[in-house]
């Protein structure tokens, strides 16, 4: 069935061209998987297993797309329905924005996962279902190409990019949807029509931009990222993991060792020269043994001759008498301890043997693939616009040191930005507001046993709360991440604790009319608001 | 039943009538009965009167008629009670509460009483969510079998139906229905819905897309969740429907249009085909309608000025769908935002509080009317069964 579209410009003809070519040679259908199909248990929620909390509140069904018809096919019978549609790519949302959806239609995009180039107009696509790793595989050995994606490799390129995509080269090449110039979407019309858009800076250039850092699960599906351009892959880069030991770290040390870390990038960080370094400062509790800094450099040349720039920086941290360790190929860079990412919960068996671990086949098989494996989890974040004060530093020292293991299971991980990330005309033709920062921080948190949620998600809410609990924080927006050393918080590391302030559009969005902006968007694309989720773009005076 | 717009069609709001009145939040002027339900005699009806003020925070208060005399038993706290409906079998009360969030979430909820005749109190069995962005519910209908609890979330372009225990405690949707569709507004607005009386389906009249939707169970369909759309009929562009009623043989049913001031009637078969019969052009959008429960007859208020509603009184030819006027009384009582019918009296939720209109024995037309019990800003009202 060809997509059918309102009337549109003469330009996207040539779209359609194409994709009835391609419906016609592959006349495919979305695979449903219901409840009653083996596969459902495992498909039915993503890598975060407190998601969907319970049977009930569980998809009716998920619908695997492999192509931008099939996802459109599926969409309009979903919405015909009347049914709830959630959009997941890789699985990884923090939250339960996809897989908590009673009696709703998962629309699954992994299968829809090409890397090609548009030979017409030279434009690289990605599909929303590839994952990171594949989609750096494709560029480089293709083209000498990448995005300044992120570190995970099983991460989905939909929701990754759709929310902005952070990554070890975003220092250097900014964010990966800074690079977008085109998206191709559907979306759902006030009469429940569903639409085929490419939109772009010239056509339907608001939700071009709502898409470039808000559009994971607000607007529509995304069936392809388009980039005219790319940074060229580096040949090579230096990286070094370095272990710092808890042993003798007192809280001054410690103090000092977060505001050197922090200094560094609000002060020599923000040189061009520097914008080939990133780094990552692990926190884990005490009894780990360790902190971790995690570093990669390149030249902006892509070379890695030259290795001032990372002398100087590392050198810096000699004091704190770091081990070093060569880095492992194999495991990421910003891959914390192996003890913070727990295993899949053991199920109990008959003849239970100690380290005898049941799961399901397809989590047994590729589950474990450097994104944290299949656990609960728990998930917050930060921008920083400015080093760390002592207050901030020392609620690290006293979650991390305290007898009550409340940490247990928990990294914060800061990595450093800023850099190309900055420029300042991104703010206006994006929707990543967060333009002055030099830090951003992820709160993680993983255990096994639901009977444990409880404790880990009132440990991580209030240690949190108390980093921002002070005068370093405006008086009005204490216990969150506001004012003149901030930058609010994440999307893509959503966090629904935020819901609690009602203010926390501006904490995600800024306060510079990007919310408003993405309201208006909204209401002209999704005017029934079919994409939703708990922290979805709400109607003005919601 | 009430209209969802209807302070901004006639552009008198409700803080501008409460201020003139000099009223401040939901005071009732009658007191309370210090009478234990269990020493007096039974009550002649039992009703239950919503009211909310100028935020959120609302009141149902439990209302007696005994010998003519009106006493309000108790007054429990809600939130913004929008619609408010009875279990057909058992003294329970559901309130739709019109908020845009539960426990900051985008949800709107419903709660359920117990009507306890001993005490004289409303004890509260749930506060249940609707579904994630069901929000602002302005509407809700009982299944004839008390089984399941339909309600229209307004501000959310969706319906839930919500399971109905046997100790009439509603459940979690199992049933979510998103709407699509836009006629003078550019989204789906659910502003009613009422089940027919003797079958297990119901029909919605959804406000901003300008259309009637017939939902009913079906089984077959692979995507179906229980309950979906069997049909719709569009009401014509800018009609804004806003509230539905069946006759009580079922065979007819009326919508009141609140953009195009109508009310428009249609015949209904049993299994839910429904035509448009008659079309009744009005001098200002309607507020609130019901039927009498014997009589062939419908009752019908609009705003006829800023303090004063009127009541119009219709004779029904149910087989044919007809109406003719049979009487206007005027009541200057503010807005009606509801209605409920009992054979000799009508109740009328209005700005100034509980209105009773006595009711002919034989004609069922308006004789006369009371104050019954002054509670500014009384949104809804619901005859407890038996009354």
């Amino acid at each position: 069935m060809p997509l059918r579209l309102l009337s549109k410009p003469l330009r996207f003809d040539f779209m359609l061209a194409e994709q009835a070519a391609d419906s016609a040679a592959e006349a495919t259908m979305s695979i449903a998987i219901t409840r009653t199909d083996p596969r459902f248990d495992a498909l039915k929620g993503g890598h975060n297993l407190r998601f969907p909390a319970s049977e009930a509140e569980a998809a009716d069904r998920i619908l695997l797309c492999s192509s931008a018809q099939e996802t459109a096919d599926a969409l309009r019978q979903v919405v015909a329905a009347g049914l709830r549609p959630t959009v997941r790519s890789g699985g990884h949302c923090y939250e339960g924005f996809v897989s908590s959806n009673p009696h709703g239609a998962i629309i699954d995009l992994s299968l829809h996962d090409s890397v090609s180039r548009d030979e017409q107009t030279g434009a690289y696509c990605v599909a929303p279902g590839a994952v990171l790793g594949d989609v750096y595989l494709s560029l480089y050995k293709r083209y000498n190409l990448t995005l300044p994606a992120g570190s995970c490799f099983r991460v989905g390129a939909g929701g990754h990019i759709s929310g902005g995509g952070y990554g070890l080269l975003s220092r250097l090449h900014g964010l990966t949807s800074d690079w977008l110039t085109a998206v191709d979407i559907l979306t759902v019309d006030a009469d429940g029509t569903v639409s085929a858009r490419r939109v772009d800076a010239h056509h339907d250039a608001d939700l071009f931009r709502a898409c470039r850092g808000a559009g994971g699960g607000n607007f529509g599906i995304i069936t392809s990222f388009r980039f005219d351009r790319l940074p060229v892959a580096p040949c090579e880069v230096a990286g070094i993991s370095l272990f710092i030991p808890w042993k003798d770290m007192s809280e001054d040390r410690f103090i000092s060792l977060m505001t050197t870390f922090g200094d560094y990038w609000e002060g020599r960080g923000k040189d061009p020269d520097t914008w080939g370094l990133f780094s990552l400062l692990e926190i884990t509790p005490q009894r780990t043994g360790h902190l971790g800094l995690h570093t990669q450099f390149c030249q902006p040349d892509g070379s890695a001759t030259d290795l001032a720039v990372l002398d100087e920086f590392l050198d810096r941290f000699a004091p704190f008498q770091p081990m070093s360790m060569p880095l492992n190929p194999a495991v990421p860079v910003a891959a914390g301890p192996s003890g913070a990412h727990a295993q899949a919960p053991l199920r109990t068996h008959a003849n239970f043997r100690p380290g005898l671990r049941l799961r399901p086949w397809l989590d047994a098989t590729v589950g474990d693939s450097g994104s944290g494996g299949q656990t609960r989890a728990k998930y917050k974040s930060a921008y920083m616009k400015r080093s760390f004060t002592p207050a901030e530093a020392q609620a690290f020292y006293r979650f991390y040191t305290s007898s009550d293991n409340a940490g247990d299971g928990s990294v914060v991980s800061i990595d450093s930005y800023g850099g190309a990330v900055n420029r300042p005309d991104l703010a206006s033709t994006t929707a990543i507001a967060q333009r002055s920062s030099i830090m951003k921080l992820q709160w993680q948190c993983y255990w096994r046993d639901s009977a444990d949620d409880a404790r880990h998600l009132h440990a991580m809410d209030a240690f949190y709360t108390s980093v921002y609990t002070g005068s370093h924080v405006d008086a009005d927006h204490q216990g969150t991440p506001w004012g003149d050393r901030y930058e609010g918080c994440y999307m893509n590391y959503a966090d629904t604790d935020m819901l609690r302030y009602s203010y926390w559009p501006e904490l995600f969005y800024g306060r510079a009319g990007l919310y408003p902006f993405l309201q208006e968007v909204k209401r002209r694309y999704d005017p029934n608001n079919i994409f939703h989720s708990s922290m979805s773009i709400r109607e003005p005076g919601s | 039943m009430s209209s969802p717009e209807h302070s901004r069609t006639t552009g008198c709001n409700r803080r501008s009538f409460l201020a003139t009145l000099g009223c401040a939040g939901a005071t009732l002027l009658l007191p309370k009965s210090g009478m234990s339900m269990q020493t007096a005699a039974a009550p002649d009806t039992l009703l239950c009167l919503g009211s909310f003020g100028h935020d959120d925070a609302g009141t149902i208060h439990l209302i007696a008629m005994r010998n003519g005399q009106c006493e309000r038993l108790s007054s429990t706290a809600t939130e913004r009670p929008l619609a408010l409906a009875t279990h057909p079998k058992m003294p329970i009360l559901y309130v739709a509460n019109g908020v845009k969030h539960y426990r900051h979430e985008p949800r709107g909820t419903v709660e359920a009483f117990f009507v306890n005749a001993g005490t004289g109190r409303l004890e509260l069995l749930r506060r249940q969510p609707l579904s994630l962005s069901a929000v602002d519910p302005r509407a809700l209908a009982v299944a004839p079998d008390g089984r399941s609890l339909l309600v229209a979330a307004f501000g959310g372009g969706a319906y839930n139906i919500l399971p109905v225990d046997s100790a009439g405690v509603p459940g979690a949707p199992s049933t979510i229905l998103k709407q699509v569709g836009c006629g003078a507004d550019s989204r789906s607005h659910p502003a009613a819905v009422s089940f027919h009386p003797q079958e297990g389906w119901a029909v919605a009249a959804d406000f901003g897309a300008d259309r009637l939707d017939v939902l009913g169970a079906e089984s077959a369909s692979p995507a179906s969740c229980g309950l979906m759309v069997r049909s719709r009929l569009a009401c014509g562009t800018t009609s804004g429907p806003s509230g539905v009623a069946f006759h009580p043989n079922g065979r007819l049913l009326v919508a009141m249009q609140q953009r195009s001031p109508a009310l428009a009637s249609f015949r209904v078969t049993r299994a839910g085909a429904l035509s448009q019969v008659r079309e009744v052009p009005l001098t200002s959008a309607p507020t609130a309608m019901a039927f009498h429960p014997r009589a062939d007859v419908l009752y019908s208020s609009a705003m006829a000025s800023t303090r004063t509603s009127r009541l119009e009184t219709w004779r029904i030819n149910p087989e044919e769908g007809s109406f003719a006027r049979r009487g206007t009384l005027d009541l200057p009582v503010g807005d009606i935002q509801g209605m409920a019918c009992a054979k000799t009296t009508l109740w009328l939720a209005s700005d100034r509080g509980l209105i009773a209109v006595g009711l002919d024995p034989l004609s069922a037309r308006p004789e006369s009317w009371t104050l019954a019990a002054a509670v500014p800003g009384s949104s809804g009202v619901a005859l407890m069964r038996g009354s």
